[in-house]
């Protein structure tokens, strides 16, 4: 690959970075706040690419001297450069494939999140509104159910299917990440009883947290925490960050 | 455009190779972009969800990446233009045992990745710099400079442990080998064949700023996109429970992230994301992971070997890893 073409290519990769923020789907790869930070580095590598075409443009006009040594170097260079046209993989996984975020068919790729003892007291709960985390209501759900015992509490996410722990309802999901989507964790609560839904329907459920059987849970990976919908929401579309976020 | 066939030149010869090389690439892209479309479009091909979901972490480590790259890449862009390598040489104590942690602290102020410092540890030693404290330059910069440390710190939240082990055993390991190259070997290097170091001496600076971030970023981007594409190749093809079982044994945990680091050739600036995703495996090995990566791996080797030449990889190598492995599981062990 030679200067010019890098040049093109630099051009091309701000642009498309410039475009997936301005557009918002960057939220489907990455934690929002990247948002300054990526579109900081297009503009940056705009503005570089730019410098490079011109200045090349002139270059090439003005060397047509003593072109031998540039030509030689340049060649071994531009040899060496071809693992640089991979960075059009990206873009046309972009433009071709239209990846999403992840959805209702990834959830078995990945771990499910194991809450952490909070180190601070989670704080109380309110008589009549508790919109939170799916995380959020995991940890009260471990670690300071009491104060659940009849408090509405009101969870977004998608809708997942399960018959070993949801029969009869199904289970709200969400992914969290600390980074992007590579370090996900998927964050599900069973909603039963409840009409089923088709998968990957955002919903906003709202119900009060179902005490497991016994009143502690077993093990790990062998149960769902529960909630018992009192309503259930259709969403028009997911939210602006389809993600929660890790912290 | 090609048509440059009016003189028999070598520069009409070379032209025209080149932009036929170009147009080969440029049809070959652009038939592969049809192609997935036409997939997506007229089949279910790419509906799966091992696709969909390969793309989306192939998108999401490139993404995640990408500002970390244009900053490490600009700022190698920056010294190559305007810090002379004369300059850097008078930073060091003359006594060459002292020389060498001395370099390996100043890897602190070069906020790059591992495909930065090659080339600048070839203008080092290019510039009259001893080889033992430009190879422990070499091997600290891309590890603990601050755009590593920050975003490991990103990618390891409330774990500030992570960050410090990251620093100490990188600088350890980078130490050492200085130090056994100081002792054993240390005239070895020959002569830097710099492939782009012409830019620097002629046009105006601005311009050889401009040609030199994006020569290292189309190198360092490339190898990245490999890095991204086996990472979720993994998660996507090898199944949790091998993952996991491989992960159970603290041996065979860091000896599978030795190999990961060294084949995925992922940027310093990002690896730390790729080893959060991999929880899984304990932390010790993924400190091994951390500092292993950015002092040696397949796109390292390839271009200390265009720089420092094939004799010099072969014992360079070996120590290296050997340093890295020892140097994380001691102080992983100790730290994490």
């Amino acid at each position: 690959m030679n200067p010019r073409m890098r040049g093109y290519l630099a051009l091309l990769l701000g642009a498309a970075m410039l475009r997936l923020v301005t557009s918002g789907s960057f939220r489907s790869f990455v934690s929002p706040r990247m948002q300054v930070p990526l579109a900081a580095a297009a503009v940056v590598l705009i503005a570089i690419s730019f410098v490079a075409i011109l200045g090349g443009k002139r270059s090439t006009a003005a060397s047509a001297g003593d072109h031998h040594h540039d030509h030689h170097d340049e060649h071994h260079s531009a040899r060496a450069m071809r693992v640089g046209w991979l960075l059009f993989v990206p873009l046309i996984v972009l433009v071709g494939i239209n990846p999403t975020a992840l959805d209702a068919s990834s959830t078995d790729r990945f771990r499910e999140a194991a809450p952490q003892r909070p180190s601070l007291v989670l704080p109380p709960l309110d008589p009549t509104v508790n919109e939170m985390s799916i995380a959020r209501f995991q940890s009260y759900a471990l670690y300071d159910a009491e104060q659940l015992a009849g408090r509405p509490i009101t969870l977004t996410g998608f809708v997942a299917d399960d018959d070993e722990f949801a029969a009869g309802g199904f289970v709200l999901t969400r992914f969290m990440i600390a980074c992007c989507a590579a370090d996900a964790y998927v964050l599900q609560i069973a909603i039963q009883p409840t009409t089923s839904l088709p998968e990957d329907t955002w919903v906003q459920v709202t119900g009060t947290w179902v005490e497991p059987p016994g009143g502690t849970y077993p093990a790990a990976g062998t149960f769902m925490i529960g909630l018992s919908p009192t309503s259930v929401t259709v969403l028009p579309s997911a939210p602006d960050n389809p993600y929660e976020s890790a912290f | 455009v090609g048509t440059a066939t009016t003189s028999p030149s070598d520069r009409s010869v070379a032209d025209g190779a080149q932009e036929r090389a170009i147009d080969r690439a440029l049809v070959v892209l652009l038939g592969a972009l049809g192609v997935t479309i036409l997939l997506r479009e007229t089949t279910t091909v790419l509906d799966g969800s091992g696709v969909r979901t390969w793309s989306t972490l192939f998108m999401a480590m490139s993404v995640q990446a990408f500002p970390f790259l244009v900053l490490g890449v600009v700022v190698s862009g920056l010294i190559a233009a305007f810090v002379s390598p004369t300059a850097l040489q008078r930073l060091l104590p003359r006594r060459q045992g002292l020389a060498v942690p001395v370099a390996g602290l100043y890897g602190m102020a070069l906020p790059g990745c591992e495909c930065g410092s090659v080339p600048i540890a070839g203008r080092l030693i290019a510039g009259g710099l001893p080889a033992a404290p430009s190879l422990t330059f070499l091997l600290a910069a891309p590890a603990i400079n601050p755009v590593v440390l920050i975003s490991t710190a990103v990618a390891f939240p409330g774990q500030p442990g992570v960050v410090l082990a990251r620093f100490v055993a990188a600088l350890v390991a980078a130490i050492a080998v200085g130090w056994w190259w100081t002792r054993r070997a240390n005239t070895a290097v020959s002569t830097p064949r710099s492939s782009h170091d012409h830019d620097h001496r002629s046009g105006n600076r601005l311009q050889t700023f401009a040609s030199t971030t994006l020569h290292d970023l189309v190198m360092a981007g490339g190898y990245l996109v490999v890095g991204a594409a086996v990472a979720a190749s993994i998660q996507i093809v090898v199944p949790r429970t091998v993952v996991d079982q491989v992960a159970g044994n603290e041996i065979t945990a860091i000896l599978t992230l030795t190999a990961l680091a060294i084949v995925l050739s992922i940027c310093s600036e990002a690896d730390a994301f790729v080893a959060a995703g991999l929880p899984q495996f304990s932390m010790t090995s993924r400190l091994v992971f951390l500092v292993v990566g950015p002092m040696l791996d397949l796109k390292l080797i390839a271009m200390q070997q265009g720089t420092f030449g094939s004799a010099f990889v072969r014992r360079f190598a070996p120590a290296t890893v050997l340093a890295a492995v020892g140097s994380a599981a001691v102080v992983g062990q100790v730290l994490l």
